[in-house]
């Protein structure tokens, strides 16, 4: 038995060796205890307590060399795994939303904590709802503004999403406040038009007097603050059959923050919104009276194309892994 | 619309005012600004004269000239065909830089020493005007020779060009626009005019105008002779500038007319009306197609009023005797009207059906003081006239219901202040807070008291109007529509965290392509009647077709891996819509990287099964062989959830993956509507540990799985919770049979199973599948 050899002790195998030599039947201190009975009375006490002592001693000296040995060979068992963390492949396998879809979630996720509807419509329409009712009559030069794709039973797809204001208001009354998200169609082909687009429309109905152009106003700013942050709003006289006053809305542009650049066309203003107070016109055709409203619509594509910098508008048709890959 | 600055201020005095403050104004009264361009001819170009013009000796389409350029002259070569001597032109000096980027440098042509050049209108950056070199007159300012180009302002413009929302026809002339501009700057409109000498012949001699009661379009008539017709620089110039450059200087002179006040007016050979000793006759009817017509005395339609007129009665170089005509008719009765696409309509239509100026003496007598000024014309004395009485619109405005429109209370001075500078008359009958506004003729757009508002908060500055929150009582606003939101979006997630990439397709299809796939799309009574292209010629079926020409995409951009996904509309041979959700994967499972090697594998039909319940949850798949050639019969399924068959899953038909250079491709399309997005209800769930044992059943080819599965959950106690294959092995010496190995899952509700009670279950179990299919322990 000695100190030195636990101490060099390397194994958890040996060291079981030792301690077996040391604390076993045959061991050491079975021996040296053995030996009490040779030892002369006085000197016993003396004799017993270093026993005790070195005893102590050793089972210390081998449990702490027992924790370092352990540990020791935890470590060398997790060392067999030791990886080089920087080869993990950092692209994501995870997929993306379109950033239309994504974009168009957040639109109708700000309108549903305003305490807004969520409304739909059916794509195929009918020239009622998607014109005549929104004072769109036959011949009107306005219709020129939207090329109209038809069907063989004079059934159309619809231009915008406004015919489902139409259909909100003929099955309910009024207060309103709704929002209708979709995919609406135009026949026009080219760098920038695509026969469909999105589009997210907005209405506002209450009794005459309560809803205003300036409430119109208001929660444009509000929302335009959401999507892009804070930018300057700015309010342009315009003109939609159905809307009247009509105005539309111009952000100050989110890449040359005004200065004036390619995006903006070196004007400084992006162009995002249409919108006004509902045309007495509408409410007649709905039979609505007394009322009061306002209605707007946006183009979901432009949002998204702003709001990612997307250069080209038909690349988002095309499930083109290139674009859609970025976004995961 | 294109506008000028200079053109402009020829009606209202725009002296201290920038280009850029005038786009910004025309932008805040809704005369929405497109662009704003400055033309800057660049320094050395100066005024030049043609002193002589000889041939060149050595070339013959040059010509030598010597040029005065005031304090020096100059001798230049130069090969435009309409050079002649005595023309003032534009000289670049040597050391000139033209907007092109050339430097004008000494050269020798053929021999021949040129010190300068002589230029066309494109050459210095200015719209084309005709051939050849440009050719000054004094209508830009008068010609000093030497002097700078640059100098000359009515050349050295600002370009507008505005986008006008169809209801203004009244800012469809340079007019128009200055009357409008003139309300928000303040400043009065100069007038216009003009003098008619009386010593002339009278129009009666040439020209009789009749109309009967049924018209209703007014028309102003005049008659001259020409001795020289003759337009302008400047006409030219910014009839180019707008994009409305014509080939005959009358027609210019009308077109820059035209343009300028917003009147329509038109040319007609006096022959073309003739009847008799040189006399005209002009019938003015309404047609049987809702037009006002002009007619000849032999009763043809020579033209129809605002629209078009018969290409024999225009005006040819031989004309000496020349009727011009005014016109104006409701823009209402022209576009309800003019829908007969046979009709040969001509530009008049834009500004007729949008409103033309009804006041025809205006633009009659511009266009007579321009002809008076750059040709040599002998007028006739008066006019000859058709005109309508048309009743004042006259709309009463109630202050307070304005106040509740724009939501915020105008000041009734300012009102009527901008009322009557936009050319309103404000009358007031009894009660102080009602006014009579008389709407000017020009302003057809206006007929409620929305649009008097939109005026008035147009003229305000919509920015000027005080934001307020709207005032409302909540609601309860969850719907259906909300509820299919939100389960749209849960489910759409759910594929983005499975690695599906979302996609947007249009909801067409090509037609013929559909059929080869055997899809069933909208009856022919139902189809699109004018589709935008060939290959959009129906509405989509399926989500499928679309994804999978996305996948061919993505393969020849070099993508190994494609997984896509969509959410849309398909619609049936009726044309009914519904909304599913599609996927399509394509080639290998993952990315290359150390963990396989760099050699990732091929989707296959469980992997791509197991993906698509990732984001729908448990299904069961059914054997099934669809009906169409676009998928596989060997690898498809009916995925039923909850009972209820809600789409396929399927391996693309090899033929159509062959087709589109596709990798091995699976897809799956699924009814959204029939996806879940019920509440989860916890059940109860035993605390005593399971068991698990794996059992190789050898099992002959002809069983299908799902039947054995069937067959041993009716047989197995309850104890057995779940089963499922884990493998299957096969061997010639199997005979007709594989080895399959399943996976047996037990537990009880009331205690930890022993041993010997499973290998009682599974004895029981073997026994049956013995007697019902034969069916062994390998």
């Amino acid at each position: 038995m000695d100190e030195k050899s636990i101490k060099s002790c390397n194994s958890l195998s040996e060291l079981e060796k030792l301690r077996v030599s040391i604390f076993g039947k045959k061991g050491y201190f079975v021996g040296q205890f053995a030996k009490m009975k040779t030892v002369a009375d006085k000197e016993k006490k003396n004799f017993a307590q270093k026993l005790n002592k070195d005893k102590e001693y050793f089972l210390n000296l081998l449990n702490s060399k027992k924790m370092q040995l352990e540990s020791q060979a935890i470590a060398i068992e997790m060392k067999k795994d030791r990886v080089d963390v920087t080869l993990f492949n950092s692209t994501s396998e995870a997929g993306a939303l379109h950033p239309v879809m994504d974009t168009m979630d957040k639109i109708i996720e700000y309108f549903v904590s305003m305490n807004f509807s969520i409304e739909e419509g059916p794509l195929v329409e009918d020239d009622f709802h998607n014109f005549e009712a929104l004072n769109l009559p036959k011949h009107h030069p306005a219709r020129d503004m939207q090329d109209t794709f038809y069907f063989e039973d004079n059934m159309l797809l619809r231009t915008h999403t406004s015919p489902v204001q139409i259909r909100t208001m003929l099955k309910t009354d009024p207060p309103i406040r709704m929002i209708c998200p979709g995919a609406v169609f135009r026949r026009d082909y080219d760098l920038t038009h695509t026969p469909m687009f999105h589009q997210v429309e907005g209405l506002v109905v209450g009794k005459s007097g309560e809803i205003s152009f300036a409430n119109l106003k208001y929660i444009l700013k509000d929302f335009l603050k959401y999507m892009f942050g804070e930018v300057e709003v700015r309010f342009r006289p315009s003109f939609f059959p159905f809307t009247e006053p009509s105005t539309e809305v111009d952000i100050s542009c989110i890449f040359c923050k005004g200065k004036g650049c390619r995006v903006c066309s070196h004007t400084g203003w992006l162009e995002v919104l249409g919108s006004g107070c509902v045309h007495e016109n509408v409410f007649k055709a709905v039979n609505y009276k007394d009322v009061s409203g306002y209605a707007f619509g946006l183009g979901v594509e432009r949002f998204a194309m702003l709001l990612h910098k997307i250069p080209d508008l038909r690349s988002l048709f095309e499930g083109d892994l290139r674009l859609l890959e970025q976004f995961r | 619309m294109i506008l000028t600055r200079a053109w402009l201020s020829e009606w209202i005095n725009l002296q201290d005012i920038t280009s850029e403050d005038i786009c910004s104004t025309l932008n805040t009264i809704g005369l929405e600004v497109d662009s704003l361009k400055k033309i800057r001819v660049p320094k050395n170009i100066v005024v030049g004269k043609i002193l002589t013009c000889e041939k060149h000796p050595n070339a013959d389409k040059l010509n030598v000239c010597e040029v005065d350029l005031g304090s020096e002259t100059k001798q230049i070569v130069c090969g435009a065909k309409n050079v002649i001597k005595g023309q003032h032109v534009v000289v670049s000096k040597v050391g000139a830089i033209l907007p092109s980027g050339m430097e004008i440098k000494k050269a020798k042509l053929r021999g021949v020493d040129s010190n300068g050049m002589i230029c066309s209108s494109s050459e210095l950056g200015l719209p084309i005007m005709g051939d050849g070199i440009m050719i000054l007159d004094d209508s830009i300012g008068t010609l000093v020779l030497g002097r700078e180009f640059s100098e000359y302002e009515l050349i050295n413009d600002d370009i507008v060009e505005i986008e006008l929302t169809p209801n203004r026809g009244d800012c469809l002339s340079i007019y128009g626009v200055a009357r409008d501009l003139s309300v928000p700057y303040d400043l009065d409109l100069k007038e216009f005019n003009s003098k008619d000498d009386d010593k002339q012949l009278g129009i009666g001699r040439v020209l009789n105008v009749s109309a009967n009661d049924k018209v209703d379009s007014s028309l102003l008539y005049r008659v001259y002779d020409k001795k020289e017709m003759k337009s302008s620089l400047l006409i030219d110039f910014r009839l180019a500038i707008v994009e409305a450059y014509k080939p005959t200087s009358l027609q210019r002179v009308i077109e820059y007319a035209v343009y300028t006040t917003g009147t329509l007016l038109r040319a007609y050979s006096h022959t073309s009306f003739e009847s008799q000793n040189n006399k005209a006759t002009i019938n003015i009817k309404k047609h049987n197609n809702g037009l006002n017509a002009v007619y000849n005395q032999n009763d043809e339609v020579i033209s129809f009023v605002g629209v078009l007129q018969n290409e024999e009665s225009k005006v040819k170089e031989e004309d000496m005797m020349v009727i011009l005509e005014a016109n104006y008719t409701h823009p209402e009765i022209i576009s309800v009207n003019s829908t007969d696409k046979k009709l040969n309509f001509d530009s008049h239509l834009y500004r007729s059906s949008r409103g033309s100026e009804p006041n025809l003496d205006f633009g009659m007598s511009y266009l007579i003081e321009l002809l008076k000024k750059y040709s040599d014309i002998t007028l006739y004395a008066k006019d000859q006239q058709v005109s309508q009485d048309n009743d004042d619109v006259i709309i009463s405005i109630n202050l307070d219901i304005l106040t509740d429109i724009i939501g915020e209370k105008i000041k009734q001075d300012k009102i009527i202040q901008i009322l009557k500078r936009l050319g309103f008359k404000v009358v007031f009958k009894g009660e102080q807070s009602v006014m009579h506004v008389i709407v000017p003729p020009y302003r057809h757009d206006i007929v409620n008291i929305q649009d008097i508002c939109e005026e008035i908060i147009r003229i305000i500055g919509i920015d000027n109007i005080t934001s307020k929150p709207t005032i409302f009582t909540e609601q309860y606003q969850m719907n259906d529509s909300y509820h299919n939101f939100q389960k749209c979006k849960m489910y759409r997630h759910r594929a983005v965290g499975v690695g599906y990439f979302e996609t947007v397709h249009f909801v067409f299809d090509h037609q013929k392509r559909a059929k080869k796939y055997g899809l069933k799309t909208v009856y022919k009574t139902r189809n699109l009647t004018n589709p935008i292209t060939n290959e959009l010629d129906t509405l989509r079926s399926s989500l499928i077709p679309n994804l999978l020409e996305s996948v061919s995409k993505n393969i020849k951009f070099g993508k190994k891996s494609i997984k896509l996904f969509e959410v849309g509309t398909v619609f049936n041979q009726n044309r009914e819509e519904r909304k599913d959700i599609a996927f399509v994967f394509s080639g290998e499972v993952e990315s290359h990287k150390v963990s396989n090697h760099g050699k990732p594998k091929e989707v296959d039909f469980f992997k791509f099964a197991e993906s698509i319940s990732k984001v729908v949850g448990s299904f069961e798949l059914e054997t099934y062989t669809n009906k169409n050639n676009l998928t596989s019969p060997y690898e498809c399924a009916r995925v039923i959830l909850n009972g209820s068959d809600i789409g396929y899953i399927s391996r693309v038909h090899l033929g159509v993956e062959k087709e589109l250079n596709l990798y091995r491709t699976y897809i799956c399309e699924l009814s959204m509507n029939a996806l879940s997005y019920e509440r989860k209800e916890a059940k109860f769930y035993s605390k005593f540990p399971e068991s698990v044992r794996d059992l190789s059943l050898m099992v002959s080819k002809n069983i299908i799985f799902s039947e054995l599965k069937k067959y041993l959950y009716s047989i197995a106690p309850k104890e057995l919770v779940k089963l499922y294959p884990i493998d299957i092995y096969e061997d010639e010496s199997f005979d007709k049979c594989i080895s399959l190995t399943l996976k047996f899952h037990f537990q009880s509700d009331e205690k930890t199973l022993e041993d010997k009670e499973i290998i009682d279950i599974i004895g029981k179990i073997l026994k049956s599948l013995k007697k019902k299919f034969g069916i062994t322990v390998r």
